[in-house]
């Protein structure tokens, strides 16, 4: 049963990936992105990392889909931008088809391989006994440190010690954004606030302060 | 379904519920009202005469600073989820990573306040 909802959504997916490609209206290729966003979170739902596909939803549907938004709402296209002529030619097309199955495959083959635990996938469970092709040394096993019952929980027991650099590291990026957006839309900002009225300064402007006698010299 | 998404029950509740709103509230409009258009009805009506550009237009830059800055506070709010849910699992560490997180948003904040971002004219 959840091996036919996954496969729907990943068909799902691939479908309106497809759509925000071809669609002539680029708000039209924003729209057929949330749904790719929201199938993609489904996807992850299934397996079981509800809190990556809560995060997907409040960050790419919420927030990224408003932004592209208003991105191509500020790009001030036509109303209509043929994509007939923007159409992959027969090559194109066999060596993205050819390339996209090629990953698949290995994807699968290392997926539903050999695998000693059924949770856990192969290149995984590789990882966590440390015989990645002979490698050995010091490594964290966080799939066995994590605890199976709740998805949330195992991502903060980590990611607040262990990952502590991660997260500073993502509140540099976010600080640099907000600055640097500031920055970018500054110059046009000082120069409305040049021409501001400040209504108290002149309400509070009286005869005698205003006109003033000059000295000659 | 599997046991593991019985907890997702009252979601599922909400869900239906949400959806029969729908389609009744639609359903309801379609079914009462009287459609009978044509290509004038149908057709951007601005004060007689016909509309001069499209209906899209270029707008302030400004809009995009507000959902950046919707954007920031957003992530922030999802990292403070599984901090929130591990609390007593964490040792001092944790809050003060936190800390320094929420630390380098006020820097920013702090910045935008004082260029004057956050007024609007």
């Amino acid at each position: 049963m959840e091996i036919v909802f996954f496969e729907r959504s990943s068909v799902r997916m691939r479908r309106s990936g497809r759509m925000v490609v071809r669609s002539p209206n680029p708000v039209h290729s924003v729209l057929y992105r949330v749904v790719v966003f929201v199938n993609a979170s489904r996807r992850r739902f299934l397996l079981q990392v509800e809190f990556r596909a809560r995060i997907l939803r409040v960050v790419y549907v919420g927030a990224i889909a408003v932004l592209f938004r208003f991105v191509v709402m500020m790009l001030n296209l036509s109303e209509t931008v043929s994509t007939s002529n923007q159409r992959p030619s027969g090559r194109e097309r066999g060596q993205i088809f050819g390339g996209v199955t090629l990953r698949m495959a290995r994807v699968m083959g290392s997926r539903y391989g050999r695998s000693s635990d059924p949770l856990i996938p192969n290149h995984m469970s590789q990882l966590v006994k440390g015989e990645s092709r002979g490698r050995t040394g010091t490594y964290v096993e966080w799939v066995k440190r994590r605890d199976p019952m709740r998805g949330m929980s195992s991502f903060g027991q980590v990611l607040y010690s262990e990952g502590m650099m991660y997260v500073i590291a993502a509140g540099m990026v976010l600080l640099v954004a907000m600055v640097g957006s500031i920055v970018l839309t500054l110059k046009v900002r000082s120069f409305a606030m040049a021409k501001r009225q400040h209504i108290d300064q002149q309400r509070s402007r009286d005869a005698d302060r205003a006109i003033m006698r000059v000295k000659n010299r | 379904m599997t046991r593991r998404y019985t907890e997702y029950g009252p979601v599922r509740v909400y869900r239906r519920i949400a959806i029969v709103l729908a389609v009744v509230v639609r359903g309801r409009s379609r079914l009462v009202s009287v459609h009978a258009g044509d290509a004038e009805k149908l057709s951007a009506y601005e004060c007689g005469f016909n509309p001069f550009d499209d209906a899209r237009s270029r707008f302030d830059i400004r809009f995009y600073l507000v959902a950046i800055r919707f954007i920031l506070f957003d992530l922030e709010a999802s990292f403070r989820f599984p901090w929130a849910v591990t609390m007593g699992e964490q040792t001092s560490f944790g809050y003060r990573t936190m800390r320094d997180f929420v630390r380098e948003l006020v820097v920013g904040y702090v910045y935008a306040w004082k260029s004057g971002a956050l007024e609007w004219e």
